[in-house]
């Protein structure tokens, strides 16, 4: 068995294999509508045997923006499934050892995936890093005692008039908030697929003609009610550029005649509409992991975001256990501006790749992990823990709505 | 609006309002269980309970001729804050009858109560609310959130450094009075380090736990200590149900009533010890912490199901003193006015100012705020659970100073876990 970087002819056989690791078939059409408007052919690997695609595994580039608004290159890994017929031959890991030392010669900083299950990835080095909610609410109860004022206009826009607009309120949005990657206006034709366009709705909130907020949902039969006019809407991504028009875009879809409820994956931890609602217990909340997180260059990672207060600290990641380590000398000056160097210093706190990706954004403190055991520290380091649990925390929160 | 600081007043619209007379506490005790939608009925020793109890929590009612219309008392509490534990009254049994809905009763009850807690010594009072759509108005924040939670026990494995971690302590069945007396002094550790986190009197740890003799006691109720050497570090009390799939075939539930261990490492034990039962497929509980250090232990974190609400509802009656009373991670100083529209108790413009070993000042001032912010804004944020920033974009708070909710952010927030742990 061999990993090869996939022929742009394979294309669409390669494809098949894919799909069929994730449970369903699809369609030629559509595997070459994927390949225009998706795929970067030079990121894709094929394991093959005897001719066989017996396993695959790709990357998208992105954009991912860090606290404090510099952005930094990032492999967004997907595509990875092995053929049932070839378990428990080493090639998963295989493909992603490959992957990402492909990523870091590209330069990305970082490799971030939507886990297919929970238990995959922490083995390469990936963290939980970006915890989100996933929401079902009675349109009922949705009322609201507090929120921000608006006073813009709404637009009842079909999929081709939306797309221009989304994708302008996307992309200043994403600029701002931490854990948010880019979405090139090619890829916006295929997530927002043109097979979808007739069921789909799309909203757009404008102030002074300026597009500020947008929401593209469906609606859904609800089994419960029984009704074909009591149905569910189903939000497919809402993103707004603030808190106004945040508030506009809710307001709109709770507003929904027809949304007898209403359903939204993979919201941001700290979304304000929970503090809006009069009933707060009545927004349904359940927990999900999102984005997992792998940092491919540690210094350039540390170094580029910003963080909440001064310090200086020795931080010693090892790749995996008993490894090989390395040592960095975390330095933050009194603007949060970080500078990170090798250094031979003895480390402050030490840690596996995996505790490092999931305290990166702040999704769980260094204390925490310390106490849980996912890292350790030295007598130095653990009297440095409050600060460096304060240096770390991230407001807001880290939020990826891009299910690539 | 009238002072709440005069409760003069004793008949208000034809209901009056009064203390609770001794030869009342089952009237009371009936029409307070009625309040929350069950019958109320006499079960050796808890009548004499609640009378004991009712001395300290010192309850009002509201009275329409003979019956009581309205219930509503308040514990002498304590709970953790980040860096120290402090008083904190425990408002409960607030109810008002069906037959006298829509006359005020609550809001009256309400402002006579904090007028109450306020004699009685306390700067902060809090609740479990049955809806949380009740007493924001009131000035009460939502501070601190827990979830439920459900795992697949199948699935349940711990990462190899999870694994590590649970392998020094050793557990052991126990007996309710063992954990009625070990209990107390691990509650107690735990409120040091855990901001939310309610204290337990010795009438609640007697409810919890009773006596073996006490027919309430549930046979099907475990405890099980931990221990590290001769030393207990930690309790959990579960039962386990019977119950069948859809197939029919033997389902069985473990509930986690409550699992309590000061050190993460014996916490973590316990949590293997219940994950490890046999012939059980579903873990639950109920009051499980939003930062779930067990989530990050999980091999396979999707096996666990987590159900975010609110738990502890927190309504500050003396802003000095409490933002005072906690300790900080970041130094700063912030103005802030704060408003309050339930009678004015704390309205008013404060100073705070951190210094760099995380102690604070906080007192009245005349600067031009930085902030301005409704009550139960700063009850929500009080704990460090939830970001002013948060709050500020759901419209509960302004800024005046550009930057000066990002610096509350950084100065309230903390690395502790908050957990309000039980029900009062």
């Amino acid at each position: 068995m061999q990993v090869v970087p996939l022929q742009i002819d394979d294309f669409v056989r390669w494809r098949n294999v894919v799909r069929a690791g994730f449970g369903d078939r699809i369609s030629t059409e559509d595997s070459i509508y994927m390949r225009d408007h998706r795929a970067e052919v030079d990121r894709l690997l094929a394991c093959v045997d005897e001719g066989e695609i017996v396993g695959t595994g790709g990357a998208d580039s992105f954009n991912m923006t860090l606290p404090g608004s510099d952005h930094v290159p990032v492999a967004g890994i997907a595509y990875v499934t092995t053929s049932p017929t070839h378990r428990r031959r080493g090639i998963q890991r295989n493909i992603m050892d490959r992957l990402h030392d492909d990523a870091r010669d590209r330069g990305d900083a970082a490799a971030i995936l939507w886990a297919s299950m929970g238990h995959l990835y922490g083995r390469y080095g990936y963290g939980n890093a970006m915890p989100s909610h996933n929401w079902r609410i009675r349109q009922a109860f949705s009322g609201w005692t507090h929120h921000p004022n608006f006073n813009g206009e709404y637009k009842n826009l079909r999929r081709d008039q939306a797309i221009p607009l989304m994708e302008t309120i996307y992309d200043a949005t994403r600029r701002k908030r931490p854990g948010m990657i880019d979405r090139r206006t090619q890829r916006w034709q295929y997530e927002v697929h043109p097979k979808h366009a007739a069921d789909d709705f799309f909203v757009v909130y404008l102030e002074s003609g300026e597009p500020r907020g947008y929401a593209h949902y469906v609606f859904k039969e609800n089994p419960v009610t029984h009704d074909e006019f009591a149905m569910t809407l189903k939000v497919r991504e809402a993103v707004a550029v603030d808190a106004a028009a945040h508030a506009a875009i809710w307001r709109w879809l709770f507003d929904e005649p027809l949304a007898h409820e209403v359903i939204a994956d993979n919201r941001p931890i700290d979304d304000p509409v929970y503090w809006m609602l009069t009933d707060q217990r009545r927004l349904r909340r359940t927990v999900a992991d999102s984005i997992w997180l792998k940092l491919l260059n540690v210094p350039v990672m540390l170094s580029k975001r910003t963080y909440q207060t001064s310090g200086s600290i020795v931080l010693e990641v090892s790749a995996k256990s008993g490894g090989p380590t390395s040592k960095w000398h975390l330095d933050i000056d009194e603007n949060g501006q970080a500078s990170c160097e090798p250094t031979t210093r003895s480390s402050d706190i030490s840690m596996p790749e995996s505790a490092l990706s999931a305290a990166y954004f702040g999704a769980i403190s260094w204390s925490r992990l310390i106490a849980i055991g996912q890292a350790e520290t030295s007598p130095r380091g653990f009297t440095l823990l409050p600060r460096v649990d304060a240096m770390f925390r991230c407001s807001p929160a880290p939020w990826n709505p891009f299910h690539f | 609006m009238n002072d709440p600081r005069k409760s003069d007043v004793d008949t208000v619209n034809g209901i009056s309002y009064r203390k609770l007379e001794p030869h009342e506490t089952l009237a009371y005790t009936k029409s307070e269980t009625r309040g929350f939608g069950s019958v109320y009925r006499i079960q050796q020793g808890n009548l004499e309970r609640n009378a004991e109890y009712y001395k300290s929590a010192q309850p009002t009612c509201a009275v329409d001729g003979n019956e009581i219309v309205g219930t509503i008392a308040a514990s002498n509490l304590e709970v953790g804050v980040p860096g120290a534990v402090v008083p904190m009254a425990g408002v409960t049994n607030v109810t008002v009858a069906p037959t006298h809905r829509r006359r005020g009763i609550l809001t009256e009850m309400m402002r006579r109560q904090l007028h109450q807690v306020h004699q009685r010594g306390f700067s902060l009072a809090g609740l479990w609310a049955s809806e949380s759509a009740i007493y924001g108005r009131f000035g009460y924040g939502m501070a601190v959130e827990q979830q439920e939670i459900s795992i697949e026990k199948h699935r349940a494995m711990f990462n190899g450094i999870g694994l590590e971690l649970v392998q020094e302590t050793k557990s052991a069945f126990a007996t309710a009075d063992e954990v009625r007396h070990v209990g107390p002094k691990l509650w107690r550790e735990k409120m040091q380090t855990t901001p939310g986190m309610v204290s337990r009197n010795h009438l609640d740890w007697e409810r919890s736990y009773p006596n073996r003799a006490d027919p309430n006691d549930s046979l099907n109720t475990f405890h099980v200590l931990s221990r590290d050497g001769d030393n207990v570090t930690g309790f959990v009390s579960y039962h386990v149900s019977d119950s069948s799939d859809p197939d029919g075939l033997d389902y069985k539930k473990l509930t986690v009533r409550e699992l309590v261990a000061p050190r993460p490492d014996a916490e973590a034990a316990l949590w293997r010890f219940v994950l490890d039962v046999d012939l059980v497929h579903e873990v639950a509980h109920g009051g499980h912490p939003v930062r779930s250090n067990l989530w990050h232990l999980l091999n396979d974190p999707r096996c666990m199901r987590q159900v975010p609400y609110d738990g502890l509802w927190l309504r500050i009656l003396d802003v000095p003193r409490v933002l005072s009373e906690r300790t900080y991670d970041i130094c700063g100083s912030v103005t802030m006015e704060v408003t309050d529209d339930f009678g004015g108790w704390v309205q008013g413009k404060y100073a705070l100012d951190v210094t760099d070993n995380g102690s604070a000042e906080c007192k009245p001032t005349d600067q031009q705020p930085d902030i301005i912010m409704p009550i139960e804004t700063l009850g929500a944020i009080y704990l460090g659970a939830h970001g002013l920033s948060t709050l500020a974009a759901a419209g509960r708070c302004s800024e005046l100073t550009q930057g000066a909710v990002h610096k509350v952010d950084a100065m309230f927030a903390t690395n502790h876990v908050h957990q309000v742990t039980a029900e009062f």
